[in-house]
Order: C-alpha cells, then sequence, then structure tokens
C-alpha cells in the first residue's frame, strides 16, 4: 500500500464570521479629522488668521448648539429627581463634539476668503448661517446619523443666498502671491477663477495656478494638493464609498470635455482638454467631492444606487456651473442630491447587490445626461468667450 | 457578554452590512422599519426578513455597535403575521 507524505499545513483557528473593520464609527469621524487636517494647515499658510477665524467661529457655534440639543434631547434623564437621574457624562458621547466640528471645519474653509463691509459683521454671518446649517441641516432631523442634508452645504447656501451681497470687498492677501488675478483691477472687483469666462482663461498655465493654489479663493478650496491627500487618505481607510466620487468624476469630466468640445467648434482658441481641467480644478468641485458628496450619512445606502446618485449631482453641478447666473454650484448640487438620495434608494426599487435591472438604471441615465447636455450646449451663448 | 453592553452608537449609514449580507437583503432598511412606530407590517414584508440565516456578519462588521442581528431577528416575527 502506497503511503502519501503529508504536509504540515499551517493554519490559523479563529471564530467565524471574520470581522473586517477594527475600528468603529468614533475612530471614522476622527479620519475625517485628519483628512481635514492638510486643508487646514495649507488654509492657515496661506491666509493666516483670517481662515482660523473662520474656522474657529463656526466650529464653536455648531458645537454649542449641538450641547444644547444634547441636553435638551436627554432632559427626562438629566433632570430626573429619583433613581433614573444620569450625569451629563453619562449622556454625552465623543460624537456630540467630532461631528459638529467636522461640519464646523468644513463650513469655515468654504466661506468666501475677502472683506466684509463693515468688517465686523463677518462674525454674525458665520454664526448666523453655522446656528442654520447645524439646527435645519441636521438637529431638527435628530442629530448625527438621522440627518438627510449636510450641514455645511447647508450653512454655506443659506450663506450664499443671504449674505453673498455683503462678501464684496477685496480678498485676504495669499502668501504664495497672485497669479492669474494678480492685477490691481482684478483683485477689488468680483472677479474669481469662475466668473472668467473668456477664451484665453483656458490655459495650462491657470490650470496649473489652480492645482497649485497660487490664486485667491475660498480658504480650503484652492490648494487641490492639499485635498487630494485628503481624499487619498479617506479611500484609502475606507471611509468613504469609492463608487460615488469615481461615478461623480467621470460623469463630470465627461460633460466638461463635451462642453470644452462645443466651446472649441466656436472659438479656436479654447483648448477643449484645458478646459475641462479648468473646471476640475477651479472652485470648489474636489473640496466637495471629498468632504460633502462622499459623507455617508447622506449618501443612499445600496452601491448602485451610488453610483447613480454621484452621475445626478455630476449632471447638476455641470448643468449649474455652465448655464445658470450662479458661478459656483457644488454645494446647491450636493443639497439637491440629498434630497433626492431617499427616492433613489426607495425600498422597493433598490437592490444591495448589482444586477440587470441597476446596471441598465445607471448605464441609460449616464449616456441620456451625456446626450441631453450636449442637445443644450447647441444653445449655449458662445459670445462670452470672446 | 460585555461587548454586547457596549452603548451603541448611532448608525451613520456606511452600508458595511447591506454590502456585506450574503443573502442579499438590506439590513438598515429592516433596522429603520422596525425602530419606526407603529411598525409598518407591509413594509416588513416587502424587505423580505425570512431570506435571512442568522450569520451575524451585520453585527459583527458594524461600526456602531448595532446588534442589527438581532433586530432582523425580531422583523422575522412580524414578517411571519398573516
Amino acid at each position: 500500500m502506497e503511503t502519501v507524505a503529508t504536509k504540515p499545513v499551517e493554519t490559523q483557528v479563529a471564530s467565524s464570521p471574520k470581522k473586517i473593520r477594527h475600528y468603529g464609527v468614533t475612530a471614522r469621524y476622527v479620519d475625517a479629522l485628519i483628512a481635514l487636517a492638510p486643508v487646514t494647515i495649507w488654509s492657515y499658510l496661506a491666509y493666516g488668521v483670517y481662515a482660523i477665524r473662520n474656522v474657529l467661529i463656526s466650529v464653536v457655534t455648531m458645537m454649542l448648539a449641538e450641547f444644547v440639543f444634547v441636553i435638551i434631547k436627554n432632559r427626562k434623564v438629566l433632570f430626573a429627581k429619583d433613581a433614573t437621574k444620569k450625569s451629563l457624562k453619562d449622556v454625552l458621547s465623543p460624537l456630540d463634539f467630532l461631528a459638529p466640528a467636522i461640519s464646523g471645519i468644513i463650513f469655515g474653509l468654504m466661506v468666501p476668503n475677502r472683506d466684509t463691509n463693515p468688517e465686523g459683521m463677518i462674525y454674525f454671518y458665520l454664526i448666523v448661517s453655522a446656528l442654520f446649517g447645524i439646527i435645519l441641516g441636521k438637529l431638527v432631523f435628530g442629530g448625527t446619523g438621522r440627518n438627510i442634508f449636510n450641514p455645511a452645504a447647508t450653512a454655506f447656501v443659506f450663506m450664499i443666498v443671504c449674505f453673498q451681497s455683503k462678501f464684496s470687498g477685496a480678498y485676504h492677501w495669499n502668501a504664495w502671491g497672485l497669479s492669474f488675478l494678480d492685477s490691481s483691477a482684478s483683485v477689488a472687483s468680483d472677479a474669481t477663477a469662475l466668473t472668467l469666462h473668456t477664451a484665453s482663461t483656458y490655459t495650462w498655465d491657470n490650470v496649473s495656478a489652480l492645482f497649485f493654489g497660487t490664486i485667491n479663493g475660498a480658504a480650503g478650496e484652492t490648494c487641490k494638493i492639499a485635498i487630494l491627500i485628503g481624499l487619498a487618505y479617506l479611500l484609502i481607510r475606507r471611509d468613504t464609498d469609492w463608487h460615488v466620487v469615481v461615478s461623480f468624476l467621470v460623469t463630470f469630466l465627461c460633460m466638461s470635455l463635451i462642453a470644452g468640445l462645443f466651446m472649441a467648434g466656436h472659438n479656436n482658441a479654447v483648448d477643449p482638454f484645458a478646459y475641462t481641467f479648468y473646471q476640475l480644478c477651479s472652485g470648489g468641485v474636489l473640496f466637495g467631492v471629498t468632504y460633502l458628496l462622499a459623507d455617508p450619512v447622506t449618501l443612499p445606502l445600496t452601491k448602485p444606487s451610488r453610483v447613480l446618485h454621484g452621475i445626478l449631482v455630476a449632471m447638476m453641478v455641470v448643468m449649474i456651473r455652465t448655464f445658470a447666473s450662479a458661478p459656483e454650484g457644488m454645494a446647491y448640487a450636493v443639497m439637491m442630491g440629498n434630497a433626492l438620495a431617499c427616492f433613489i434608494d426607495y425600498f422597493q426599487w433598490s437592490s444591495p447587490k448589482w444586477n440587470r435591472k441597476w446596471i441598465l438604471i445607471d448605464a441609460i441615465s449616464f449616456v441620456v445626461i451625456l446626450g441631453l447636455f450636449a442637445w443644450c450646449m447647441t444653445g449655449f451663448d458662445y459670445s462670452v468667450l470672446q | 457578554m460585555a461587548e454586547s453592553m457596549k452603548k451603541e452608537q448611532p448608525c451613520i449609514r456606511c452600508a458595511e452590512c447591506v454590502n456585506r449580507c450574503p443573502v442579499g437583503i438590506n439590513p438598515v432598511f429592516i433596522m429603520n422599519t422596525m425602530k419606526s412606530m407603529p411598525v409598518d407590517k407591509a413594509k416588513v414584508k416587502a424587505l423580505d426578513p425570512l431570506k435571512c440565516t442568522d450569520c451575524g456578519i451585520c453585527t459583527q462588521v458594524c461600526p456602531s455597535g448595532i446588534d442589527v442581528a438581532t433586530i432582523v431577528k425580531r422583523s422575522k416575527v412580524i414578517a411571519k403575521l398573516p
């Protein structure tokens, strides 16, 4: 009888099912703070105390609002006379400080970094907008994890709608210098990278200036390298879903390329690829993708729905930027996407796994949106390029 | 025992349980339906918790420490009601 030589197999005994994540939800919020660190440090280096002032005021306001909310929510156990009474320490959790701090930092970094008229009123604008964002964007829905709108996006939209005209002064000094906005005429006027719509603007030099942050703008949105570091950190730690990021960026780049091709067809001076990357690097697109859109609380739940969500938000951003009177549309689009999320993810038609129906829905909506946008571009006013 | 007594954090809809469920049901929808009062029996039936095999992966992967598997197990009782 032939004997079979058995080789010892190295195995490790462990209980099933295998635990995949070894850190909890508090660590996820700390990760978000770490991802915000490069942007915050850069904005301090470039804009000094002005950026830190905006961030601090909004963080303190949002944390105080959340603290009061926690006290009101737990009033029955906090002020009980019998044995059910709990102390404030038992009621508070680390999330009650981390979540409003993250929202406050994001909102503070999105504020236009300009003089206000009069200067002291910026405290009022910041406090009122931060309160509006945290209360009507988050707390009325029941606090952390239950909000349907992103608090930072809500606060920013409120500030832009109500106080846009108040931010009319010159930009505060960018320590790294200015490149294509560096003329005395445009510094004092309202010119930002998104309101200059002439053909000579869309050059690779301006794209690199936008990428490295040597321009003026909102404190956190200018340097794309710091934002990309934060995005890479969030994706590596799997704190955010790559489906929505990838689907947003692919749709945004395709639609911007279509717009660039149409513009190049009417004006030979426009380079369509430079136009595409100019659109990607200008304004708050990358900042919004990293810190507003990829917030899992306000996303749909399933992978196919998240892909569709990214496509729809990208469509709204490009539509607002190209056709609307507002120069920037990221925060508006994120808020509209948040409102649509529960509709996309309705339990009657959402599916946790990829199936033929959802592949078809995502592919058809991508193609239809690109086609519709190309049709809309035939009616674009090309005289602004001159 | 000590782990089950841990304080629950709010669900942040990270969808770890949804992506890892081997039978393809949606534990978050089931949990939210079960937590709403009164419980919508037709909605619980439509979410099909009877497919659940009690593997417990949803509880294991939850970063918020929510015992999702027990809630899904409770929803099976409601789904079996006529």
